[in-house]
């Protein structure tokens, strides 16, 4: 997922208690007009819906995470292992994560869809609420004229570039619902999916900060795992550092990584491991928030394996929100449905030149 | 509504939810391009292959245990998500062509356009009835009334077959009943005694049909000099199975008794102990003599049922319902041996014109000899046979071919669709798809009634007394 951070502009409603997510607030007003706006731009239009087929979907989800070498090895540099030692005393486990996804190409631009999800896990339920999706028309121009001061403000008042803006709204998204989430619990573990490494310009660290420093005031504790990574140590991708038959367990390997970035713009606002949630499972980059303190850290661990279900090392929760949030096939029908029937726009589906030129060899984007 | 695609003689079309189709249903793909039209029938529906369906369904699943939610979706797309989920597959077969108001061609050698058609419902009642002089109310078709003319009918071999309880007597009934009232000579070979209260409503009330009932006992009574050598060979042979060396030695004692005006039942069977033969043939004629005494049907052969009585009970549009009822095999073959031949006496003598005859399950009491000759012979000289039957194996391969009209209500089973699909009147696919899973009462029309459009009708309700239910212990 191109998950980044960046600055909110909306105010976050105030949640007193929530006894179940269904509570939480809806999309914020201003995001929904912005969603309005762009797409109102389309009246009249011609839109070339994107061809739907189950092998070419996913494109738009794929994970990408910043590129790291460290040289050495783990034993070199005498880190050591922690055996997480999963606790049962059940804590309430939220998990969010956000997709966009392309619904099809405008004579100017781009029409994508953006969807979150919040998962609550409970003692003897789930509950989960799902926002959106929001429809966005995001043209290729990098005119920002014809955007209004609180659109371009939310897109971080830069050049407009269609993939940089897509990016830039769904993490505005999600970054929201984190906030909800933190808002909302207590004295629980809110996952997130990714790392919690922010700094750059497309992900500023004042908003993880604010999401962070809120769930501490909450007692509770924010945990991001991401599914892949570039992290390497000795040309070995993280991940791959153990072997299949290790029992749960962790390795803290912040001061490897951070010592291999400059100390600006990029900020390490979670103490970086390596984590393997159940003996089956596989490794994961777990980043956790870097003012808790080691105990903290290694306690959340062990309740976050000892509450939620580790399906291959990976916490269910989590798993969930990512299932609900991703698009299917049926859906993007939906919405390119949707929009032809509601902004009155003429279908054009344009030749595919992959599919001209290369018949069977290039009909997926996966062959290279 | 969007034509997908065309393969064969079918054409598939897609429907959204809020379209309203249904198995049956005629619609009109019209080309205002070449501003004529292609009629189609829906003979299947099925859901819509969308992609990533199945992704959907098993995240609907996860969520019907522990898990729930809500959804905050300002656009309400997950409205158009139930749509695509529900959006179905029209399989349809193409009837023909139709130009300008209602001009029907079979011609299907175009295609129209896939994106300019226009798809609409097309009101087939128009087609069916098309001119007809005799109206004839089956029923109707999602609300319409139906229409049938008469004159498809005349001159036809019919068949009305469905599973037990669906509405065969029923939809038998109401022909009957509309045919007589149209004033033509009607007779029922009826097995169980479900006709005897036709002229009668559920409350009692006497209605203006003409009918005559008659059985064993209570009407029918026969004489051997009236009903003729020719018919009672017949009886003999094709009803009780006597030899042929046994006919020619009856034939000799026949005609010796007819030659003294002494022609009677105990009478021949005397002369038959008298005779000089062998031992063997009167053995066989006695025997066969002795059913025939104990039949009860020649008790009284000096004021017997004659062609004029019978001509009298149905000629201007009578109902006549012989009772076979709680009567032996071989009793019933002997009844309708000697009806059909009396009914070729009256038809071959030009007495009638045309003489419509109901068969309730033919095979209870019809030789198998005798199904070419009533769909040949008895045809020609104005005998219009319907056959009523819940078994439909029962009725002869030729006949299905031949039927020129065939009214089916539902089946379940291969084995009886599978005879079914051997009807001439219509594709096997189309009434494969059709019968299956309709419910009581809806009848599947073929043949020249419906100007070979198959139709989907639910029949008409009859306030007569059925007296076809069957009798439950628990009621």
């Amino acid at each position: 997922m191109l998950h980044r951070t960046q600055e909110t502009t909306e105010p976050l409603q105030q949640i007193k208690s929530i006894p179940e997510v269904i509570g939480l607030p809806s999309i914020p007003d201003s995001l929904v007009e912005l969603s309005t706006r762009s797409m109102q731009s389309l009246q009249g239009s011609k839109f070339n819906p994107r061809p739907v087929s189950l092998v070419e979907m996913g494109v738009d989800d794929a994970d990408s995470e910043e590129r790291l070498e460290i040289g050495g090895s783990i034993t070199s540099s005498g880190l050591k292992r922690y055996p997480i030692n999963p606790n049962k005393e059940f804590v309430p486990v939220v998990a969010c994560d956000a997709s966009s996804v392309k619904i099809g190409e405008t004579e100017n631009g781009m029409i994508f869809a953006i969807r979150a999800v919040g998962v609550w896990r409970q003692q003897s339920k789930i509950l989960y609420t799902r926002w959106g999706p929001l429809l966005f028309h995001v043209p290729n121009s990098e005119d920002v004229s014809q955007y209004r001061e609180d659109e371009s403000r939310a897109f971080g008042g830069l050049s407009l570039k269609t993939l940089r803006v897509l990016t830039r709204l769904r993490n505005h998204v999600e970054r929201w619902v984190q906030e909800v989430l933190s808002e909302s619990l207590k004295d629980g573990i809110l996952l997130i999916d990714g790392s919690l490494t922010a700094g750059t310009p497309d992900n500023p660290a004042a908003r993880v900060n604010k999401i962070l420093a809120t769930a501490r005031q909450n007692n509770s504790i924010v945990i991001g795992i991401s599914k892949a990574t570039q992290l390497t140590v000795g040309g070995r991708n993280i991940l791959g550092l153990t072997n299949d038959k290790d029992t749960p367990h962790q390795i803290d390997i912040s001061s490897l990584v951070e010592s291999e970035y400059p100390p600006y713009p990029v900020r390490f606002l979670g103490r970086v491991y390596v984590a393997k949630l159940s003996s089956d499972g596989f490794l994961f980059r777990t980043d956790i928030d870097r003012e808790s303190s080691q105990e903290e850290a290694q306690q959340a661990l062990e309740r976050l394996a000892g509450t939620d279900v580790i399906f291959h090392g990976y916490p269910e929760t989590l798993r969930i929100a990512h299932i609900f949030s991703t698009f299917t096939a049926n859906e993007i029908l939906a919405v390119q449905r949707f929009v032809a029937s509601n902004h009155h726009i003429t279908l054009q589906s344009r030749p595919s030149l992959r599919r001209s030129l290369f018949g069977p060899f290039g009909t997926s984007r996966y062959v290279a | 509504m969007r034509i997908y695609r065309k393969e064969g003689d079918q054409v598939q079309l897609i429907a959204f939810p809020d379209e309203h189709v249904q198995r049956g249903d005629y619609l009109l793909i019209e080309d205002p391009g070449l501003a004529k039209g292609l009629l189609v029938q829906v003979i299947d529906l099925q859901y819509a292959n969308v992609p990533g369906i199945l992704e959907d369904i098993l995240r609907d699943v996860m969520t019907d245990g522990e898990l729930s939610g809500e959804d905050m979706d300002p656009l309400n797309i997950s409205s158009e998500v139930d749509a695509l989920k529900d959006t179905r597959l029209a399989v349809c077969k193409i009837r023909g062509t139709i130009t300008g108001e209602k001009d029907l061609s079979p011609t299907t050698s175009w295609l129209p356009s896939r994106t300019s058609s226009r798809i609409r419902a097309y009101p087939i009642n128009r087609l069916i009835m098309n001119g007809g002089k005799r109206p004839l109310t089956v029923g109707h078709n999602d609300g319409d009334p139906v229409q049938i003319d008469a004159g498809g009918l005349d001159g036809s071999l019919n068949i009305i077959t469905g599973r037990k309880g669906t509405g065969k007597s029923h939809l038998a009934k109401l022909l009957l009943l509309s045919m007589a009232g149209l004033g033509a000579p009607c007779i029922v070979l009826d097995v169980n005694g479900e006709y005897v209260n036709l002229h009668k409503s559920r409350d009692g009330r006497l209605s203006t049909s003409r009918l005559t009932v008659l059985a064993p006992r209570s009407g029918i009574n026969f004489a051997l000099a009236k009903l003729g050598f020719r018919t009672m060979a017949g009886v003999l042979s094709n009803a009780l199975d006597l030899p042929a060396t046994s006919s020619k030695v009856f034939s000799t004692i026949w005609r010796d008794l007819e030659s003294k005006g002494d022609l009677t039942l105990p009478n021949l069977t005397q002369t038959v102990q008298s005779w000089s033969c062998h031992e063997s043939v009167r053995e066989a004629l006695i025997s066969r003599l002795q059913v025939l005494l104990e039949s009860g049907l020649f008790y009284d052969e000096t004021n017997p049922l004659t062609e004029e009585k019978i001509l009298h009970a149905i000629d201007g549009g009578g109902i006549l319902v012989v009772n076979l009822k709680n009567q032996s095999h071989t009793v019933r073959r002997i009844i309708v041996e000697i009806f059909l031949g009396e009914l070729t006496k009256i038809l071959s003598s030009n007495w009638l014109r045309a003489a419509f005859l109901f068969a309730e399950e033919a095979h209870l009491y019809l030789k198998d000899t005798y199904w070419d000759d009533i769909i040949t012979r008895m045809r020609h000289i104005g005998l219009f046979t319907t056959f009523i039957t819940n078994q439909p194996d029962t009725v002869q391969e030729t006949i299905y071919r031949q039927a020129d009209n065939v009214f089916i209500f539902n089946f379940t089973n291969d084995h009886d669709i599978e005879t079914i699909g051997k009807v001439a009147k219509s594709d096997s696919e189309t009434i494969r798809s059709l019968i299956r899973g309709t419910p009581a009462r809806r009848c599947l029309l073929l043949g020249n009634v419906v100007h070979d459009l198959p139709l989907m009708v639910d029949i008409e309700a009859l306030d007569v007394r059925t007296m076809g239910e069957t009798r439950l212990f628990f009621s």
